[in-house]
């Protein structure tokens, strides 16, 4: 049983996997205006427009999906452990009328391990005091069960990326204070023993991103509103034009305890478009405290957005037929 | 003791000590980074730089990495990465490779960026 329930657990924690836009407010939403060049832009707006870009909202539907062998990998490894992998594909629907009261659908199937063949449909509602929806296909049941929404601080399929770093955390859960404007001067972050290396379901592992070296940055300082909370504060280094932030240092009595780097591509390299259609290309996170490393990969040739998938896709129906 | 058994002590200090210290060496936390990522943040609140001494993690050429925001960073980077590529890279006329550059900018996808080259070329000679 208690075997069981572990696994039911599990499923609900790495369905986050490449954790999309779940929880948001009224004012954040897909109708999140990109600021003026003359905008005089203080941090919170800089807060949600990367909580738009985190989100997705720029993109009707974004897949995360199967391409042959090659798949999206969650890498978790601790201080003296050996790499765990979890393969997954996501897909994440943004598209509902104005009057519908569903804001997005979110489905994820894992494709390695011990969930293998299991399936999880998430909805958000745009109602903010309905709580999201958790329906999960069990393979070795053949049958979908209900759960309750996680907490922000519960690890992320293990990993060290918590459900608030992925995609709980909302701006109003912090204040923010802008830092001032700086380059990046870093390479974001990457498991040394696995860089560039062949790696089964991605190919290869990418090797540490410089491609930001020089982009100015915001830094903004969030210190959270909840107390005796795992952090006090964290900085974050946020893109000026396109809002992703590469990098995000967290502190606890004013001590660096864990960071994250993300990686991000532009969709639309020729320049049109919504800045902010961008999409993760790796996750590195590292726990000072513990020595523990994570990795997500989305290599660009899985991914797919706009696509004509009907919003029956986004169903139980689907659920029911994923391959045992 | 017979010179075997000291023998056979040592193979097994040896290995005992090497894989202490393989063992360290994977669970390490890359010191080098972590210092290149505080220097990073300070300048937030100092306004200067200081730069940690040889850090694979700051992107300069004397380190082996590269400035990638200028083109000429990104043809070292191309012809390290892929010489075959380079090779029709460099006859390209200048707009495609500062296209090809800001691509590779906006992306990052190596593949797409070699994948232009042919194209561009193509298109350079029609």
């Amino acid at each position: 049983m208690k075997r069981m329930d572990l696994f039911l657990k599990n499923s609900v924690y790495l369905c986050f996997f490449l954790g999309y836009a779940l929880k948001s407010q009224a004012d954040i939403g897909r109708n999140l205006v990109y600021p003026s060049h003359d905008m005089e832009i203080d941090a919170v707006e800089v807060a949600k427009q990367v909580y738009f870009a985190n989100h997705f909202y720029a993109f009707d539907n974004f897949s995360i999906k199967r391409r042959g062998s090659t798949l999206s990998v969650l890498i978790n490894k601790s201080a003296n452990g050996s790499p765990i992998t979890t393969a997954v594909e996501r897909h994440l629907n943004n598209n509902y009328e104005e009057d519908d009261a569903i804001r997005s659908r979110d489905l994820a199937i894992f494709h390695s391990g011990n969930l293998r063949g299991t399936g999880m449909l998430i909805t958000e509602y745009k109602d903010d005091r309905k709580s999201h929806d958790y329906m999960v296909w069990l393979p070795r049941v053949r049958k979908i069960r209900r759960f309750a929404q996680p907490r922000q601080k519960d690890a992320w399929g293990g990993s060290v990326f918590t459900f608030g770093d992925v995609t709980l955390r909302k701006p109003d859960d912090e204040t923010h204070v802008l830092l001032g404007k700086k380059k990046m001067r870093t390479c974001l972050g990457m498991m040394n023993e696995l860089e560039g290396k062949m790696f089964r379901y991605t190919e290869r592992i990418p090797e540490r991103s410089c491609r930001h070296l020089g982009r100015v940055v915001y830094g903004l300082k969030s210190t959270t509103k909840s107390k005796n909370w795992w952090y006090d504060y964290r900085i974050s280094y946020v893109d000026t034009e396109s809002f992703a932030d590469y990098r995000t240092l967290y502190y606890k009595n004013d001590r660096l305890i864990k960071i994250i780097d993300r990686d991000w591509g532009l969709v639309n390299a020729e320049g049109e478009g919504d800045p902010r259609a961008l999409f993760w290309k790796y996750w590195y996170g590292i726990d000072l405290r513990t020595g523990q490393q994570s990795l997500a990969v989305i290599l660009r040739k899985v991914v797919d957005m706009n696509s004509d998938r009907k919003n029956s896709f986004w169903t139980e129906r689907t659920l029911r037929k994923i391959k045992r | 003791m017979p010179a075997a058994t000291i023998r056979m002590r040592a193979a097994h200090l040896y290995y005992l000590l090497f894989g202490a210290f393989q063992c360290g060496t994977v669970s390490a936390i890359d010191p080098g980074y972590i210092e290149a990522v505080e220097a990073d943040v300070a300048e937030f609140a100092s306004n200067e730089f200081h730069p940690p001494v040889s850090s694979g993690w700051m992107g300069n050429v004397e380190d082996g990495s590269v400035h990638l925001m200028d083109l000429n960073g990104f043809s070292e980077y191309l012809q390290e990465k892929s010489p075959g590529s380079f090779i029709f890279y460099k006859n390209l006329p200048g707009n495609f490779k500062e296209r090809l550059h800001r691509d590779y900018l906006a992306t990052g996808d190596i593949d797409r960026v070699k994948k232009d080259i042919f194209k561009y070329t193509r298109e350079s000679k029609d």
